[in-house]
C-alpha cells in the first residue's frame, strides 16, 4: 500500500469536476457526450480504489465498475442515435442553439 | 445464495412484462405494415396478467400476515411495498397503451419499438421498486431511463420531439454521473452497496454499519447520500433539477407525456422512499430539512410555474412538477412511518389517475400534430361534448383537491402524516400551494362551462374508443378512490409497514 | 518517492491534461483523440490497482467500443475541420465557477471521510470477479442484458433513416 486511498480519491474529483465543467460549457451535443464519458471514468476510478484499499476480498467495487462499462456504452449508442435524429432535423447539434420550444 | 425456481416465483409480473416486450419485437417482424396495430393490443395482455397477479398477491396478504422474500440474496424485495407501487406502474402503463392505440397510428410511429419500450420502461420501474442494493437499483433506473430518452424523441419528423429528447437525455446521463457518484462514496464509507436487511439478519448492509461504526458525520457518507438524492431527484422532477420538464413534456408525444409525469416519477419516489426509510433512517435528521427545503420550493415554483400558462399540456407539466412537491412531504415526514409511505403510495396511484386522465382529455379535444391544446380551445366545451368536459371537469376538481375526489383523500393523508411527524409549517405551505392550484385548474373548468363559442368556430373531437375506455377507467379510479378509499388506504399502509425494517 | 507512487503521478498528470483537452479543444475530433489519451490512463491506473480485468475492458470497451461510436458520430454530424463556431457556450465562465465549487466540495470529502481500509491481500481479480458475475451477482448481469436489448432497440430506431 503505497499510494494512498486518498490520492487516487483526489484525482477522481479532478476529473469529475473537468467532466462536469465540459458537459456545461460545451456547446456541441457529442462534445457533451464525451464531458459524461469523463465523470463516469472518475467514477470508476473511485469503485476500483475502494475496492482495492477497503473490500479487497468482495471487489464489489470491480464489479459495479464492470456494471458502468456496459451502460456507459448503451448510453452511448442511444446518445448518438438521439444526435443523429437532432442533425437530421435541424442541420446542427449545438445545444444552446437549440430553441423550438423557449417561444 | 443459490436462486431456486421459487424465487423466480416472486418475480413473476417482471417477467410476464419482460417476455411482453419480447413478444412484441418479435411479431413486429412478422406482421405487415398495415397490421401493427394489433401490437397495442399485444402489450396490453402481459400489463394486465401483471396488473392481475400483483394485485392477488396484495389481496391475499391485506388480511393476514404480510410476506416478504428475498430475491437474489438481497439484491431485490418482494414485498408489499414493492407490489404497491407495481400497481400504480401497471395501472400508469395500462392507460398510456390506450392512450397511444390511435396516437401511434395517426402520427405513424414505429409501433413495435413503440410499445417494446414501454414495457422495457416499465420492467425498470417495477425492477426500481424491488431493489434493496445499489448496483441493482442503478442497473434498474438505467433500463427505465434509456426506454424512456427514446420515447421521447420517438416522433423523429418532429424536430420539438428530437430536440425534446436529446435534452432530456443529455441532462439525465450528466445526472446518473452524479447518482453513480454518490453510490461511489456511499461504498467507499461503508464498504457495501445493500442497503438494509427489514428481517435484521445481516448487520453488514448501509443502515446496519452506519449505527454500527457511527457513521453520522462521515464526509464521504454525507456527500454521497446528497448526490444519491440529486440523481433521485432530477428523475423525479424536482426543484431545483426540474429544467428539463416543461420542455420535454411538451415536446414528447402526448402519450408518452402522460406515463412519463406519471410512471416515471412514481418509479423514483418507490427508490427514493426504499433508499431514505430503508438504507438511511439513521440518518433522518440530516435528510429531513434537505426534504423540507426541497419540498416548499417544488410546491412553490411548480405552482407559480403554472399559473402563468396558456397551453393546458405545459400547464399540466407545470402542475406535475408541484405534485412532487406534495410527495417530497409526505417523505419528510418520515417519523410518521408507515402513514408516511402509505401517503406516498395512495398519492401515487391517485395521480396516475387523475393526471393520466387529464393527459387523456387533450388526446381527445387535441388534433393531429398536437394542436389545440391552448386554453381557448376548451371554450364552451361542455355544450358541444357534455361528457368529455364533465371527465375533464372531474380530473381538474380532483387535481385541486376538492372533497370526495381522490386528491382530496391523497392531500388529506399527505397532510395527516405532516401534521403526525410535527411539520406544521410544511402542512401550512401544502394547504396554500393548494389553494393557489385552484386557480389555474378551475380556470379550465370555467373556459368549459361558462364560455361560449358560435356554432361555426366548433371542431370535432376524437371518438376513438380506446381512448374513451382509458377515460372511463381514469375516471372511475378518480371516483372510487375518493368515495371508498379505506380499502386501497389499508393495503398502502400495511404496504409502508412492511418497508420498514422489523422493530423500527 | 517509490516507483508506484511515481507512476501514479505520471497517470494523473497524463489524465487530467488530456481530460482538460477534452473538454477545451476547438477540433472535435482532437477532443476524441485526447479522450482516448484520457481512457488509456485510467487503464494504467487499474493496473496499478492491481485490477488487471477492468484495464482490458477499459481498453476494449471505452478505447475500443464508445470512442469508435463517438468518432462515428463526429464524422456523420459535422466538417472534421470543427468550423468557425466558438465551442464553449457563452456562460462557460458560470460553468467554471460551478465545476470549481463542486471539485471543492468533493476534495474537502476525498481529505476528510473516513473510511476503513482493509489488511487483508487482495483476491486474485479475474477469478473473483468471474466467480462473483455468475453467483451473488447473477440478477445485475442478467438486467445488463435487457439494459442493452432496450439500447439497441432504441439506437437503430433512432438512427434508421426514416425514409427508407
Amino acid at each position: 500500500m503505497e499510494i494512498p486511498l486518498s490520492w487516487y480519491l483526489i484525482l477522481a474529483a479532478i476529473l469529475f469536476a473537468v467532466g462536469v465543467y465540459g458537459a456545461l460549457a460545451r456547446r456541441n451535443a457529442i462534445a457533451i457526450l464525451m464531458s459524461i464519458e469523463l465523470m463516469l471514468n472518475a467514477v470508476n476510478i473511485n469503485l476500483v480504489a475502494f475496492a482495492r484499499y477497503v473490500t479487497p476480498r468482495e471487489l464489489t467495487g470491480q464489479i459495479f465498475a464492470i456494471f458502468i462499462m456496459m451502460l456507459a456504452a448503451a448510453e452511448a449508442a442511444v446518445g448518438l442515435g438521439l444526435v443523429l435524429t437532432v442533425y437530421r432535423n435541424l442541420r446542427h447539434i449545438q445545444v444552446d442553439e437549440i430553441n423550438l420550444l423557449r417561444s | 445464495m443459490t436462486t431456486t425456481w421459487r424465487e423466480l416465483g416472486y418475480l413473476t409480473p417482471e417477467l410476464v412484462v419482460l417476455l411482453g416486450a419480447a413478444a412484441v419485437l418479435l411479431l413486429d417482424l412478422f406482421l405487415p405494415r398495415g397490421r401493427r396495430r394489433v401490437l397495442g393490443g399485444v402489450a396490453l395482455v402481459p400489463l394486465g396478467v401483471a396488473l392481475g397477479w400483483v394485485l392477488r398477491a396484495l389481496w391475499a396478504q391485506s388480511g393476514g400476515p404480510s410476506q416478504l422474500h428475498k430475491v437474489f440474496g438481497a439484491l431485490l424485495l418482494r414485498d408489499p411495498y414493492s407490489l404497491g407501487f407495481d400497481v400504480v406502474f401497471l395501472v400508469a402503463a395500462i392507460l398510456g397503451v390506450l392512450l397511444s392505440l390511435r396516437y401511434v397510428e395517426r402520427e405513424a410511429l414505429p409501433a413495435g419499438e413503440y410499445y417494446a419500450l414501454t414495457l422495457f420502461a416499465v420492467f425498470g420501474m417495477m425492477m426500481m421498486a424491488m431493489s434493496a442494493e445499489l448496483i441493482t437499483l442503478f442497473i434498474s433506473y438505467e433500463i427505465l431511463s434509456l426506454a424512456v430518452y427514446v420515447l421521447a424523441g420517438i416522433a423523429r419528423g418532429r424536430a420539438v420531439s428530437a430536440e425534446a429528447s436529446l435534452k432530456y437525455f443529455l441532462l439525465g446521463a450528466f445526472a446518473s454521473g452524479f447518482l453513480v457518484y454518490g453510490i461511489a462514496l456511499v461504498y467507499g464509507a461503508t464498504g457495501t452497496t445493500v442497503l438494509y436487511d427489514p428481517l435484521g439478519q445481516s448487520a453488514s448492509t448501509i443502515s446496519g454499519l452506519i449505527l454500527e461504526r457511527g457513521l453520522f458525520g462521515n464526509a464521504l457518507l454525507l456527500a454521497g447520500l446528497a448526490l444519491l438524492v440529486v440523481g433521485i431527484a432530477f428523475k423525479a422532477a424536482i426543484v431545483p433539477f426540474h429544467a428539463w420538464v416543461p420542455d420535454v413534456y411538451e415536446g414528447a408525444p402526448l402519450p408518452v407525456t402522460a406515463f412519463m409525469s406519471a410512471g416515471v416519477k412514481a418509479a423514483a419516489f418507490a427508490a427514493f422512499a426504499r433508499l431514505l426509510f430503508g438504507g438511511f433512517r439513521n440518518l433522518g435528521e440530516v435528510w429531513q430539512p434537505v426534504l423540507w427545503v426541497l419540498a416548499v420550493l417544488t410546491m412553490v415554483l411548480g405552482n407559480a410555474a403554472a399559473i402563468r400558462q396558456q397551453n393546458v399540456k405545459r400547464m399540466l407539466a407545470y402542475s406535475s412538477i408541484a405534485h412532487a412537491g406534495y410527495l417530497l412531504v409526505a417523505l419528510a415526514a418520515y417519523t410518521a412511518r408507515d402513514v408516511a409511505i402509505g401517503s406516498v403510495l395512495y398519492y401515487a396511484l391517485t395521480y396516475t389517475a387523475m393526471g393520466v386522465g387529464a393527459f387523456a382529455i387533450l388526446l381527445v379535444v387535441g388534433q393531429e400534430g398536437e394542436a389545440n391544446q391552448e386554453l381557448s380551445d376548451y371554450r364552451g366545451l361542455a355544450s358541444r361534448h357534455p361528457w368529455a368536459a364533465a371527465a375533464m371537469g372531474l380530473f381538474m376538481i380532483s387535481l385541486a383537491g376538492f372533497p370526495l375526489t381522490a386528491g382530496f383523500l391523497g392531500k388529506f393523508y399527505i397532510l395527516n402524516a405532516a401534521l403526525r411527524a410535527d411539520l406544521d409549517g410544511l402542512a401550512v405551505v401544502l394547504g396554500l400551494a393548494s389553494v393557489v392550484s385552484w386557480y389555474y385548474y378551475l380556470r379550465v373548468v370555467w373556459f368549459m362551462y361558462m364560455t361560449e363559442v358560435p356554432k361555426a368556430a366548433v371542431r370535432p373531437i376524437s371518438r376513438a374508443t380506446s381512448l374513451g375506455v382509458a377515460v372511463a377507467v381514469a375516471a372511475l379510479l378518480v371516483i372510487a378512490l375518493g368515495v371508498f378509499p379505506s380499502t386501497a388506504l389499508a393495503v398502502a399502509q400495511m404496504a409502508g409497514h412492511t418497508l420498514l425494517p422489523l422493530g423500527y | 518517492m517509490s516507483a508506484h507512487q511515481l507512476a501514479f503521478l505520471v497517470l494523473g498528470v497524463l489524465i487530467l491534461v488530456s481530460a482538460l483537452m477534452v473538454v477545451t479543444v476547438r477540433n472535435l475530433v482532437h477532443a476524441a483523440l485526447f479522450l482516448i489519451l484520457c481512457f488509456a490512463g485510467v487503464a494504467g491506473l487499474y493496473v496499478l490497482l492491481q485490477a488487471e480485468f477492468l484495464a482490458v475492458a477499459q481498453v476494449l470497451i471505452y478505447i475500443g467500443a464508445i470512442t469508435v461510436l463517438i468518432l462515428f458520430g463526429i464524422m456523420l454530424t459535422r466538417k472534421i475541420t470543427g468550423g468557425a463556431q466558438p465551442p464553449l457556450a457563452s456562460h462557460w465562465k458560470a460553468a467554471g465557477a460551478g465545476a470549481g465549487a463542486f471539485l471543492l466540495l468533493l476534495l474537502y470529502v476525498a481529505m476528510t471521510g473516513q473510511w476503513q481500509v482493509s489488511d487483508q491481500p487482495p483476491m486474485d481479480s479475474t477469478t473473483t470477479l468471474g466467480l462473483a458475475l455468475v453467483t451473488r451477482y447473477v440478477l445485475p448481469f442478467e438486467l445488463a442484458s435487457v439494459v442493452l436489448l432496450a439500447a439497441l432497440v432504441g439506437a437503430v430506431l433512432l438512427a434508421r433513416d426514416e425514409t427508407r
